[in-house]
């Protein structure tokens, strides 16, 4: 009988076979590189973290202002006015692109309400 | 039916019709940029805005956004290689790389722009002469042979791999199919993998997966690559004009693949990711000693989807116009819009009212028609986008990419669930495996797995149904012959040897 | 990159302010309505829910009783999460009304979100779609008894096409009906595909030999002649349809509405759910939500307050009870 639970058994020996061969076999490669493992790495994989974490909690503005800023400081960013003007811009722009199509983005619990604030109809 | 198209024509054709339809291509293109936002959402958005509406009005405002939004896909899928939409994502596979490898996003985007055009005239023009037959074809496919039209797919997956990494994509094949076991199984209705968690309950959304392996992947392999390319990039601002041997390379192709991508779009149960899938296989199997390689910016390799993708699109009005069949989620939304204009698709519509049939094929052909002209002149705009230093670019892809999952399901846990999938992806990459069989068996898995328990349900249970009906066989057999091509290739290069 | 959003921002509000019909206010006693109303949808955008709660939303807006209305779209867990969002933050969702529709019980006896209506403050139903039983019109069978004759003699002989997945509504219903004429509900033959569209071409290709499905999405295909309705689940026979008839008269007690609904977060003010109660009644009133209900082929079904909350414990009960015969509820809840 083909039940819910044959095919997840079928995937899995058909890639345990697969990885004994890989194993068994090993197929020449040579890695792209050189790549550069490095701290930025680390500090944007965070920075995405926090960004899930801080998303509902800060609100959509607040939130992705400082997700951006300091993804560009990571990245070796210096020139505030470049900084600055981007993130506003695209914050900005977001959210009212988002307003205009009536897709509610979190406002941010400390704000006391999930609802009104921009989403209201202009 | 030449009466017919006239009439439609007169009627849609007026100066408020037109300047609704550039506004819908512009709001379109946008939206469609915009990865989690793809035409099902951008058409979903805009129904309640044009209550009310003359339906010919209505239908050329909604034909703008739906063309923009697919257009608006496909620029981000070559810009960024972030495929908002599934049907998108083997666009990316040549389209990427031509824009970002060989630094032509104009070419690459032109080559999108035109070759979805063609794909979509030459489905309007086949739906013409042969919309009679059409409804009898997309009823005569049973679950058993969109069984194996997936299996056929999946075979495609060496196509999908360079030389010599055919064991690593089988892998990937496999990692996707069990992938996309995870969520509510339809047919007993019981959940799998789910680990007691309501997050994924509904399984793992595509545009989930495609971003993370792709667009987020991609911006953190930019990070890996930096000391190599340490300069800011330079583009050669290449013109919107193809070359002579452009075209010459791309008209077959967009011929094949428009033919091959209108006929699976009839299909209610196939649809436009898998038009574009297969026909990217097929003329990857077709190309001799391609230049550069499929997969590192070829030009086939970019018209072949973009065809199918809007051919199918345009096949998939068949089964929804004369049946009332809605076989993709584009076209379930675009009944739920018809429906709203007083509209009722279904085996009458082209009998007792030919002139509403009709107008909204012209419209949709002129929001297609419209799109190119509105579009091509944006082109260098757009292309300049990969001009930002990277410090810039790599930031904004990744807001784009977990914005653009997070619209989709409005859960954090998908936030998480992107940033390990991207950090997975990242190792792999590095490892040498390639990530689109990872899609392609997550895509086909699903579907392949349904097909098949419902195959059997319906068969009580018995393996025959593989050889019950004409068609099973028919499948069967291209199957057969494609396994053995290898095979069968070089037993007659022997033979003409000798 | 700015220079796009500043393009789409215009072109939106361009195209909002170019599209959007003005509302003619009607005199309605203020302070007895709300003054502004957040839907809360447990779907993304482009769904069923999504669909009926915007539409709402612009019925509202356009008759001129409400004039800011809102849209939160929050999926995820079958609906759970957004139930659950709302309880958690009750005090803050003053305005919000969650859209939810027959589902909502059936996941909760399944256990797969913990909470039930009795969690939320029912507000009221609008509409309903019921589900109809049909076969090609090639078919040999006329009427239901017929079809379940055959049920009868050999389940296997009898292939029952869904548009969703086993163990909702669609399954349930043609089980029900199949045990009331006499048969066993647990050898039934459902064949589940992904949407009522694909369902219906099943059952139009020949690889079952019956639907079951939300009426709404086969009353064309009837009035075209290429299926036919053998019996819907309605009460009474439908005046859009009245060649149809319903179970009930085919003498089998079984009637069944898929309704869609509004609820609101528990401990509201009594004030502020009155205003809620009437809001909802007031648009069902008004020529924009006709238009939308007419159109869609949705039938009314206007209970409020007290007579839904009964309607819904009476609805849980009886699937509640069919479930336990199919074998789809282990735990007595």
């Amino acid at each position: 009988m083909f039940n819910a639970r044959s095919f997840p058994i079928l995937i899995a020996i058909g890639g345990s076979i697969l990885a004994l061969l890989f194993i068994m076999f090993p197929p020449a490669f040579e890695p792209e590189g050189p790549f550069v493992f490095n701290i930025e790495l680390i500090g944007l994989v965070a920075l995405m973290l926090l960004y899930a974490g801080l998303l509902e909690q800060l609100g959509f503005v607040l939130a992705t202002g400082l997700f951006l800023c300091a993804g560009f400081l990571v990245l070796g960013e210096r020139r505030p006015v470049r900084i600055g003007l981007v993130t506003v811009a695209l914050t900005a722009g977001f959210y009212f692109l988002m307003a205009a199509l009536e897709i509610h983005l979190p406002q941010g619990a400390w704000t006391g309400s999930w609802e009104g604030g921009v989403m209201e109809r202009f | 039916m030449i009466d017919g198209i006239l009439l439609g024509l007169t009627t849609v054709l007026t100066l408020y019709n037109l300047t609704l339809v550039l506004v819908g291509c512009a709001v379109g293109t946008i939206i469609g940029m915009l990865p989690g936002l793809g035409p099902i959402s951008a058409i979903a958005l805009m129904i309640p805005i044009t209550y009310g509406f003359e339906p010919s009005s209505g239908m050329i405002l909604l034909a703008g956004v739906y063309y923009g939004a697919i257009f608006g896909g496909s620029t981000s899928s070559i810009l960024i290689n972030a495929p908002g939409v599934a049907g998108t994502v083997a666009t990316a596979f040549d389209g990427y790389a031509m824009a970002g490898q060989l630094g032509q996003p104009g070419r690459a985007l032109a080559t999108a722009a035109y070759a979805s055009f063609a794909g979509g005239t030459l489905a309007a023009l086949l739906l013409l002469l042969t919309a009679p037959f059409l409804a009898d074809i997309s009823l005569s496919f049973q679950s058993a042979d969109y069984f194996l039209m997936m299996v056929l797919g999946l075979s495609l997956v060496s196509a999908f791999a360079s030389e010599g990494e055919h064991l690593k994509a089988l892998i990937m094949t496999f990692l996707g199919l069990a992938l996309s076991t995870v969520g509510t199984d339809l047919t007993a209705g019981v959940q799998r993998f789910t680990f007691g968690r309501m997050d994924l309950i509904d399984g793992i959304s595509f545009l989930l997966l495609a971003m993370g392996t792709f667009a987020l992947s991609e911006a953190l392999m930019m990070v890996l690559r930096r000391n190599k390319s340490e300069k800011a990039p330079t583009i050669p601002t290449s013109g919107l004009r193809l070359s002579k041997s452009d075209v010459n390379a791309i008209v077959p192709t967009i011929t094949r693949s428009s033919i091959l991508g209108f006929f699976v779009g009839v299909l209610p149960g196939a649809g436009a990711t898998i038009a574009s899938f297969l026909s990217y296989g097929f003329e990857k199997s077709l190309a001799r000693d391609p230049t550069p390689k499929f997969g590192q910016g070829n030009i086939k390799g970019l018209a072949a989807p973009e065809a199918a993708n809007n051919a199918a699109c345009t096949g998939s009005f068949v089964p929804l116009l004369t049946l009332g069949i809605p076989g993709s989620g584009t076209t379930a939304i675009l009944l739920g819009a018809l429906i709203a204009y007083g509209i009722q698709p279904g085996p009458r519509l082209i009998v007792d009212e030919p002139q509403v049939f009709w107008s909204v094929i012209v419209s949709m052909y002129l929001g297609n028609l419209f799109l190119l002209a509105l579009n091509l002149p944006l082109i260098p705009y757009l292309a300049r986008l990969l001009l930002m230093p990277r410090s810039i670019l790599i930031p904004l892809i990744m807001f784009f990419s977990m914005m653009g999952v997070y619209l989709v399901s409005f859960n954090t846990f998908d936030l998480y669930l992107i940033v390990l999938v991207a950090v997975s992806a990242l190792v792999l990459r590095v490892l040498g495996f390639p990530m689109a069989p990872l899609l392609l068996g997550f895509i086909l898995g699903g579907m392949l797995e349904d097909n098949l328990r419902r195959a059997l349900t319906v068969s009580d249970g018995n393996w025959t149904f593989l050889i019950d009906r004409p068609i099973t066989i028919v499948l069967l057999g291209i199957i057969i012959l494609t396994l053995l091509s290898p095979v069968i290739r070089r037993l007659v290069s022997v033979a003409t040897s000798r | 990159m700015s220079a796009f959003f500043r393009l789409v921002t215009t072109a939106s509000l361009l195209a909002c302010s170019l599209l959007a019909a003005p509302g003619h206010a009607e005199t309605i006693r203020s302070g007895q309505l709300l003054d502004e109303v957040h839907f809360l949808i447990p779907a993304g955008p482009g769904g069923g829910w999504d669909g009926t709660a915007r539409g709402i939303g612009e019925a509202l807006r356009k008759s001129g009783l409400v004039e800011r209305v809102s849209y939160e779209n929050l999926s995820g867990g079958g609906g759970g999460r957004a139930i659950a969002r709302l309880i958690e933050t009750a005090d803050r969702q003053q305005n919000t009304l969650l859209i939810s529709s027959t589902p909502i019980v059936v996941r909760s006896l399944q256990g797969i979100f913990p909470q039930s209506f009795r969690d939320l403050r029912v507000i009221g139903s609008v509409i309903a779609d019921y589900t109809a039983i049909l076969v090609r019109a090639d078919s040999p069978h006329t009427d239901f008894n017929s079809l379940a004759a055959s049920y009868q003699q050999d389940p296997r002989s009898v292939k029952i096409a869904g548009g969703s997945v086993r163990g909702s509504t669609d399954h349930f219903v043609v089980a029900k009906a199949m045990q009331l004429a006499g048969g066993t509900p647990r050898s039934i033959v459902y064949v589940a595909y992904d949407g009522g569209g694909k369902a219906m071409a099943g059952l139009l290709t020949g690889e079952c030999d019956a639907l079951s499905t939300g009426l709404s999405e086969a009353i064309e295909m009837h009035r075209a002649g290429e299926v036919r309705i053998l019996a819907i689940t309605a009460p009474q026979r439908l005046t859009e349809l009245p060649d149809v008839r319903t179970l009930t008269e085919t003498g089998l007690p079984l009637t069944f509405a898929n309704w869609r609904g509004f609820f609101a977060a528990p401990g509201l003010t009594e004030q502020r759910y009155k205003q809620m109660i009437n809001t909802v009644e007031a648009v069902v009133e008004t020529s924009e939500f006709e238009e939308i209900r007419s159109r869609n082929g949705w039938s009314r079904l206007q209970l409020s307050d007290q007579a839904f909350y009964d309607y819904l414990e009476q609805q849980e009960q009886e699937i509640g009870e069919l479930m336990r015969q199919l074998g789809y509820l282990r735990k007595v809840k």
